[in-house]
């Protein structure tokens, strides 16, 4: 294998390589991450991305906030450009709230999800699509270009997905948030002993 | 003759360990140390194995005696198991008692795993057929002979009898398997020694 330059050096020259990335101290990022396109990804405070996954910003910016986990092979960021029908003010790119979680190998386009929505293993979501808060979009659901879920709502089954929304909400969201806090505590000390 | 070391690098893309294990060099282990491999287990390229996720605390439950032993594993795959490309095996987390704990992943003999499958089950037993695309949620039990159906959605937790069929997403039993199921060299969920045998 051929060495690559390290960050530090590549930071220096005065080219610019792939996107604008603006993070915290305490956001934990997989040297095997792979980040494309050109537009800014802002990363906010303990957020874990894990090992291949991919941010591909070359159609939208990605803002992903505080505490959110993204597990390996996940992808977000538009995959294709947006829709040109799309208003001057609505946001664009992938907005993640707090808390968000993306488990293994889903891919992301959403415009926006809500604060502590799981996304699970597998499960793919169109770009344009905004999401809720405290869902859940269970393992290989596949939401298209534009759908819209409510607060609180478990998206599960095949292709676009039966609905329920959640039991005994008010209980969960104490529950929801408790278990990504620990869960980043749990890998952050997996990975840097601290 | 070139010299040795250049000689045995493009020999294949499988490094074969003393124990017959096939691990292609593609395949991307992660904590290697935490990952058992029981011999003559086939690992496909772009298989992800997150050996790292591994249980942080000494085990808090005293009633699992074998908790005790596997402290320091978090996956173990039994002989002649076939892990398909794509796949990724990745240990199960659980809240218990207000922490995350990571739980070992085990998987049993003569198991296999079809493509892009993602496993996060607690234990998969003996002669247990993947098929390719499915998904076997958080801290899912699968006894031993069982089908699990291509693209199946295994929901967090389930726990699968053994000699069953489940299919469907989310997950049920759809029938049983047949009364030659296991028995047969080259038949799924039989024998694996001929796959073994034609890797690498």
């Amino acid at each position: 294998m051929t060495a690559r330059p390290s960050v530090t050096s590549r930071i220096s020259t005065s080219r610019s390589l792939g996107p604008h990335i603006q993070s915290d101290s305490t956001t934990l990022i997989s040297a095997s991450t792979a980040f494309t396109g050109t537009q800014p990804i802002s990363l906010g405070p303990n957020v874990i991305i894990q090992l291949r996954a991919r941010m591909t910003s070359a159609y939208g910016p990605i803002n992903i906030s505080e505490n959110c986990l993204i597990s390996e092979r996940a992808s977000i960021g538009l995959l294709s450009p947006p829709a040109p029908t799309q208003a001057e003010g609505e946001p664009t790119g992938v907005n993640l709230a707090p808390g968000v979680v993306i488990e293994s190998g889903a891919t992301v386009e959403a415009t926006c999800i809500g604060a502590y929505t799981i996304i699970e293993a597998g499960a793919k979501v169109g770009k344009g699509a905004a999401i809720g808060e405290h869902c859940k979009v269970c393992a290989m659901v596949q939401l298209g270009e534009g759908a819209v879920v409510g607060d609180g709502m478990v998206v599960y089954g095949s292709g676009w997905g039966e609905r329920r929304s959640e039991q005994g909400r008010q209980e969960l969201e104490g529950m929801r948030r408790k278990a990504v806090t620990e869960q980043i505590e749990v890998l952050r000390r997996c990975w840097t002993g601290k | 003759m070139p010299p040795k070391p250049a000689s045995s690098k493009p020999k294949g893309d499988y490094i074969e360990t003393d124990t017959g294990n096939k691990v292609a060099r593609r395949s991307q282990l992660y904590g290697t140390q935490n990952i058992i491999l029981g011999g003559r287990t086939t690992i496909q390229p772009e298989v992800c194995i997150r050996g790292d996720l591994v249980r942080a605390a000494p085990p808090k439950d005293p009633k699992d005696p074998k908790s005790g032993a596997s402290a320091n594993t978090s996956v173990m795959v039994g002989r002649y198991t076939f892990v398909s490309t794509g796949s990724i095996l990745r240990p199960p987390h659980r809240l218990h008692k207000g922490t995350v704990s990571y739980h070992p992943l085990k998987i049993g003999d003569h198991t296999f795993i079809g493509e892009r499958c993602i496993i996060e089950a607690a234990s998969i037993g003996d002669h247990v057929y993947i098929g390719k695309g499915a998904v076997l949620g958080k801290m899912v039990i699968v006894k031993d002979w069982v089908k699990v159906l291509e693209g199946a959605v295994v929901a967090a937790g389930t726990v699968v009898p053994s000699g069953c069929v489940v299919g469907g997403r989310p997950a049920r039993v759809v029938g049983e398997v047949g009364d030659g199921w296991g028995m047969h060299e080259g038949m799924e969920g039989g024998d694996m020694r001929e796959l073994w045998r034609s890797v690498g």
